[in-house]
Formats: structure tokens, sequence, C-alpha cells
């Protein structure tokens, strides 16, 4: 048996430069992509965990968002809630403040209306009397000492006229009388009148029998009244400013 | 049939005869280099096709192997380490290939990847823990041991060579002899057996030397842990 040096040394010759060349040209570039490789996964994962924690953030300030609308509907519905009492009792107050002008309104104008309708009624019951108290007494006609009176109280009322009114019937008026007057009657009217005046006026003689009884003294300017239309309009509105 | 101790000399260069197995291996290493680079052309750093999956698959097992096997990281051997699988493996397979004798089949073949490695245990061991470092690796456990690991180191690369050699030209020989007496087919059932044979001698071949160089590495942890364990009783 003899020993192959020359094949041993080129055997171990070869398989140095095999190991050379293949760590040269197969196992640094594999091993340089599986690193590379590795190292993309490891950012990836990385990238997914900071993603899972950015997630888990979200979440959370998500939680918490929601824990705020939460709380702030709360506040909110309770506001509203305060808010819709205090506009309720606010709105019964004023309610019960405008039912309670309404009813003082309201009161206010049925009182008033019943007065009105007291005065109307007054009025009308005094009209009312009036009338029947004149239908009355000019259906029952007169008697003299009562038709003496009212030209008693004619003469006092033109005595106690200003002295420029009184003056002013000098210039003539007109002297009206319920009745005719007879002839003595109309003398002594006229002298008595003369001498109330002061002169002899122009006397124009009429007759009213709207007067009822009594007699007028009539100037465009100037009405002295003494007779019963003049008293019953006088007692009406006495009576119809009675209840006033 | 030559015979597995000689080589039959095809051509020389000077002095240097250029046997067979030295032919057959140039060959294993052209075809190894240029697939090799091949395939580093077709590596992306995308998404895989089926054959980067598979190399990146066959290349974590290698490391993971070196990690469990060496307790240290697979980087700085991973080179020499599947370099010697992948020409062992492709060496052994060759017999497959008509009118192709293994290389590993040859003594000298063997014996060179024997020496390749008493050498690599030498060059890792000093590069680990220096020149002191490596020869104090002869006195562990105790300095007693120091002729034995000596010896040790010598007959481990001698049964490396022993059994590759032993292994892979029995299984030629067994091929040889069954084709010669039975005929074409007949040996079929053993060349596949030859196959799981190459490929467990490769393995083997690999791992045992991921042991004995990992054995010449520093071991700084072991007589730390033996002492802390005396003090302690």
């Amino acid at each position: 048996m003899t020993v192959d040096w020359w094949t041993i040394g080129l055997q171990v010759i070869n398989v140095s430069v095999l190991i050379w060349l293949l760590s040269r040209f197969f196992w640094r570039p594999i091993c340089a992509v599986i690193s590379r490789r590795q190292q993309e996964i490891a950012a990836q994962l990385a990238q997914v965990t900071d993603g899972q924690k950015q997630l888990e953030a979200d979440r959370a300030a998500v939680r918490e968002a929601l824990s705020g609308f939460e709380q702030e509907r709360a506040r909110i519905v309770q506001q509203a809630q305060q808010d819709a009492q205090n506009e309720r009792q606010a709105i019964l107050a004023k309610a019960q403040q405008d039912a309670a002008a309404l009813e003082a309104g309201a009161k206010q104008s049925i009182a008033q209306e019943e007065a009105e309708n007291q005065a109307r009624w007054r009025s009308d019951a005094a009209a009312l009397s009036c009338d029947i108290a004149g239908q009355l007494l000019a259906e029952t006609g007169c008697c003299r000492p009562a038709r003496e009176t009212l030209f008693d109280r004619l003469l006092k009322a033109i005595a106690t006229l200003p002295d420029r009114e009184r003056l002013s019937l000098r210039d003539g008026f007109t002297f009206a009388t319920a009745t005719a007057p007879g002839p003595d009657e109309r003398q002594a009217y006229e002298s008595a009148l003369m001498t109330a005046v002061g002169e002899h006026p122009a006397i124009t003689w009429t007759v009213d029998p709207a007067l009822v009884e009594g007699f007028a003294v009539k100037t465009p300017y100037l009405t002295v009244a003494s007779n019963w239309q003049a008293d019953l309009v006088r007692i009406r509105e006495g009576l119809s400013h009675a209840g006033h | 049939m030559m015979s597995p101790l000689s080589s039959h000399v095809l051509f020389h260069i000077g002095p240097v005869p250029v046997t067979q197995p030295v032919v057959t291996t140039w060959g294993i290493m052209a075809v190894l280099t240029l697939g090799g680079a091949w395939i580093s052309r077709t590596l992306t750093s995308g998404r895989p096709g089926r054959l980067q999956t598979l190399l990146e698959l066959g290349v974590t097992a290698l490391d993971q192997q070196i990690r469990e096997t060496m307790r240290t990281e697979p980087a700085p051997y991973r080179s020499f380490v599947g370099t010697l699988f992948l020409f062992i493996l492709v060496a052994n397979w060759s017999s497959l290939v008509p009118g192709v004798e293994p290389p590993t089949a040859i003594l000298a073949t063997d014996a060179a990847l024997a020496i390749t490695v008493f050498l690599a245990i030498i060059i890792f061991g000093v590069r680990s823990g220096g020149v002191t470092g490596y020869l104090r690796s002869f006195l562990w456990p105790s300095v007693v041991m120091v002729p034995l690991n000596l010896i040790g180191t010598v007959t481990r690369t001698f049964s490396l060579m022993v059994r590759l050699f032993g292994n892979v030209m029995a299984g030629v020989f067994i091929i040889g002899i069954v084709l010669s007496l039975a005929g074409l087919l007949v040996p079929i059932p053993l060349m596949a057996l030859d196959l799981l044979t190459g490929a467990v001698q490769a393995y083997i071949f690999a791992i045992l030397a991921m042991v004995f160089i990992a054995g010449a590495l520093t071991r700084p942890a072991a007589p730390q842990s033996i002492k802390n364990t005396g003090s302690r009783s």
C-alpha cells in the first residue's frame, strides 16, 4: 500500500478552494438575504407592534372620549332638566300672573259694565219716570198757584242774572208759555217782566206745550227757564248722575 | 474495479500526477460553485420563491444544528461545515452518474477531508483562544489527559477518514459486485440505500467536524462552575 500524497494534497487544496468559493458565492449572499429579510420582518413586526400600541392608545382615547361624552351627556341632560324646570316654573308663574291680570281685568270690566248698566238703567228709569210725570202733569193740567210759583221763580232767576245779561233782555226777547195766557194774565206777566228787566222791551209771545207748565225767556244768547219741562230734565239728570 | 487505495492517474501537470478523483472533485467543485452563484443571483429580499424558501430553510436548519452542537454562534463555522456537508453529499451521490466513481470512495479524498478538518480544528481553536488557549485545551479536564488528548486528536482524524471511506467504498463495492453478478436492475435498491448511506455519512462527517471544532474552542464556564461547587461544599 502506497500513500498518494499528491492526490491528498490536491484534494486538500480542492476542498479549501471549494470552501472559499462557496463561502463567497453561496453562503455569504444567502445569509445576507436571510439577514435582510429577518431585519425587514423584524421591522414589519415592530411596525405591527407600534400599530397595535397605537391602536390600543386610540382605543383608550376613544374609551376616554366616550366616557367624557357620557359625562357630558349626563351634564347636558341634567342642565336641560334644570332649564326645563326653571322654564316650567317661569311659565307657570307668568300664566298665574296673566290669569290674575285677566281675572282682575275681567272683574274690572264686569264691574265697569255693571256700573254702566246701572247708570243706563238709572237714566232710563229717570227718563221713564220723567216722561210718566210729564205725561201725568200734561194730562192732569195745572193749578194756578203752581203757575204763579213758576212765574215768581222766573222773575227771581231774571233778577239773579248778571247785569250784562239782564240788561241784554231790554233789547227784546221771546216769552214762551205752556198754555196761552188770558188777557189778564198776559197783562200781569208783561208788567212783571218790564219791572224785572227795567224798561219796556219788545216781547214776542209764543206757546210751547212742551214746557208742560211754566215759562221760558229766550234770546239768541240766553234762555231763562222756569217750567216743568226744565225741572223734569234737571231732575232726570240729577237722578242719572246720582249713582256716579 | 480498481483498488480503492490507489487512484488512476489521468494526466500530469509538471511533476504532479492528476488522478481521476481529483478531476471528479473539480467537476463537483464547478457544479457547486456555478450552482451556488446561480442560486445567489436568484435570491430576493422580497417574496421568496420555492427554491429560496427551501434554501433558507436548509441554512436555518444548519445554523440551528451548529448552535445546538457547538453552543456558539454559527456564522464563523457555517461556510466550513456547510461546504463539507454539501461536498461529501454530492460526492457520495455522484456514484449515481454512470461512469463516475465517487471521490469519497478513494482513500486519498477522505484523508484530505479529514486533514482539512484537522487543520480547521487548529485554526478555529487558535482563533478562539489564541495559541496558548488552544494548547491549554489539551489540559482539559486535567494534565493527565494530555497524552490521551494528543492521541485522540490524531485518531479522531483517522476515524473520520476511515468511517467515510469504509461506508462509501463498501457501498460502491457492493453495488459493483451485485451488478456484476445479478444484472442491470437488481442493484437499484442497493443504490437507493447507498443514497441514504451517502446522506447519513455526510451528515455524520459534518456533525463530527462540528463536535471536534467545538472541543477545541475555549471553555470558560466549566472550570468556574466546578470551582463554585467545590467551595460551596
